[in-house]
């Protein structure tokens, strides 16, 4: 992305200048409050949304074109869902056959995994098992680019527990993967990457790697934090150990805390700014994934 | 892009094959309801009048046909397209724009027009063989009366040689298409309107001053009897050979003003 502004309409701009690149072979959990432009980012990657003002590329190719060849290798599920009044079986032939890599094999294997209710009408589905079947398709559909808003919303607990299972089977080789949630405790030990929005603008666009190298999450409240909430802390890792990334608490810290979100922009290059995005926008340049 | 459109085809008929089945069941209902509504009064008149009437409900019916291709189009065409809820929306499906407008031009404006024509040809040839055989007086008129065909393919000024029903027929659909591209709904109703009002205010005549744009032709009793151009440097003929291009430029243009607005159309 560089300089990118996206929203609905020229008077009601959600996305404000974002930055940066998304790299390839990654799991990213993209969060931030309501309104901050988690669905109209996705909206803008799918294509499914024109930029108002800047450019999107993703894998080569610009989402707005709706290229077939980048609509088939792109899945986008969206937190509401409606379906034709069709058999399981029959959605399956019908829209299966448009994506090239779709497997049958896989999308029963996803299908019977999340226990899914067969022999329901699937415009009869309730809001779970509709959530249990677009997942399965989704994934059956092995996309280079898989966007999903809210998976796990009105999912039971047993099959979050199956969603992380088989999410985290996927193979994410040459893939990115991003999934839009506002239930991080959901997604743990699943993301190994991180975009975090503010008002429509990104504050934090980094690999766990990248944070656990600077940033080290401990369980008690330290004197030299950069942020603690009582229970848990985040402090700079000057010693080079690496701590498991609490998503959680990073979000909650950059949510609350003036400290982390200037500490973030100083030494995370990954971040929109004015300046870093053209910076970013060349980096980008020439490499796969969503720019 | 075949491929694609085929794809997209047996999308539409999985999903919608009821409603599109009760939509040519209706179009049959109705116009078999006109045949026995015009021709029940007509048991003690004479054979030649009812030829007249016949040939009457026929162009009634052509009119009620473009009427139905028109409501239609602007009903369905490009329906849940832009509609994210809808799993997943037609606009992301793995076809090139192209293939997408291709087929919801050809559903609206070839399948179903032409389906519900060879309805409403079934309804008529079964009026005609029932009055035929419950009014063996009639059979030797009925062959002369109006027909269906002659209906459809029609001609006069101002668009002479060209069927001006069935360009009629295309206008409607140009138009709905455009109102149902993607347009704001006020936008929308206001492209309706002037359609609708071109569409009126066209000279169609054969009993009264007709125009070409570029060319005025005075009719009388169906034929131009004085043409005169509103322009010295241009010849009679440039002028009709600049009115056809202007009359078939109207829908080609609502055509590709309606395809650029489907193709940035945003969900």
């Amino acid at each position: 992305m560089y300089d990118l502004h996206a929203g609905y309409g020229r008077k009601r701009a959600v996305l404000r200048g974002l930055g940066g690149a998304i790299a390839e072979g990654h799991i990213y959990g993209l969060l931030g409050a309501n309104g901050s432009g988690k669905t109209t980012l996705m909206k803008t990657w799918a294509g499914a949304l024109y930029p108002v003002s800047g450019r999107v590329d993703v894998f080569g190719s610009i989402p707005a074109d709706r290229k077939a060849e980048f609509l088939a290798s792109t899945v986008y599920m969206p937190d509401e869902m409606s379906f034709p009044p069709l058999a399981v079986a029959a959605f399956e032939r019908i829209y299966g056959r448009f994506r090239p890599h779709f497997s049958h094999e896989e999308f029963n294997g996803y299908l019977h995994a999340l226990d899914f209710s067969f022999g329901v009408r699937l415009d009869r589905l309730s809001t779970g098992n509709r959530k249990k079947f677009f997942i399965a398709f989704a994934l059956a559909c092995n996309p280079a680019l898989l966007l999903m808003d809210e998976p796990t919303n009105g999912l039971d607990i047993e099959s979050k527990k199956a969603f992380r299972r088989i999410l985290a089977s996927f193979d994410t080789t040459g893939r990115v993967v991003v999934v839009s949630t506002h239930q991080v405790a959901d997604l743990n030990n699943l993301l190994s990457a991180v975009v975090v929005l503010r008002e429509g603008r990104m504050v934090l666009n980094a690999t766990f790697d990248a944070i656990a190298d600077k940033l080290a999450f401990g369980g008690a409240s330290e004197s030299d934090a950069l942020y603690a909430d009582g229970l848990k802390s985040i402090s700079v890792n000057s010693d080079g150990e690496y701590t498991d990334v609490d998503v959680e608490s990073l979000y909650h810290a950059i949510h609350e805390s003036e400290r982390v979100r200037a500490f973030i922009a100083e030494n995370f290059s990954g971040n929109s700014s004015e300046n870093n995005s053209v910076k970013i926008a060349e980096d980008c340049a020439g490499k796969e994934g969503v720019c | 892009m075949l491929r694609s459109i085929i794809y997209l085809a047996a999308c539409h008929w999985r999903e919608h094959w009821l409603r599109e089945v009760l939509c040519l069941l209706a179009v049959a209902a109705v116009t078999a309801l006109l045949y026995a509504g015009n021709l029940s009064a007509s048991g003690s008149v004479s054979a030649a009048f009812v030829a007249r009437q016949l040939g009457n409900i026929r162009y009634s019916i052509v009119l009620w046909w473009i009427a139905v291709t028109a409501a239609y189009t602007l009903l369905t065409a490009f329906h849940g397209y832009g509609d994210t809820r809808r799993c997943y929306a037609t606009l992301l499906l793995p076809a090139c724009s192209e293939a997408k407008y291709a087929w919801e031009w050809l559903r609206t404006m070839v399948i179903f027009p032409l389906a519900a024509l060879a309805l409403i040809w079934g309804v008529d040839a079964v009026t005609v063989r029932y009055m035929a055989h419950a009014r063996p007086i009639l059979a030797d008129v009925l062959g002369d009366a109006f027909s269906l065909w002659d209906a459809l393919t029609a001609t006069g000024e101002p668009l002479n040689y060209i069927p001006y029903n069935i360009y009629l027929a295309v206008w409607f659909n140009s138009a709905a298409m455009l109102v149902r591209s993607g347009l704001r709904p006020a936008v929308a109703v206001v492209t309706a309107v002037a359609a609708l009002a071109v569409a009126l205010t066209f000279p169609w005549s054969t009993e009264r001053t007709a125009l070409y744009p570029f060319v005025w032709v005075e009719m009388e009793r169906g034929y131009a009897v004085t043409w005169s151009m509103p322009v010295s440097w241009c010849s009679r003929m440039a002028g009709y050979a600049i009115s056809y291009v202007w009359y078939a430029a109207l829908p080609v243009a609502a055509y590709v003003l309606s395809y650029l607005k489907f193709k940035e159309r945003e969900i």
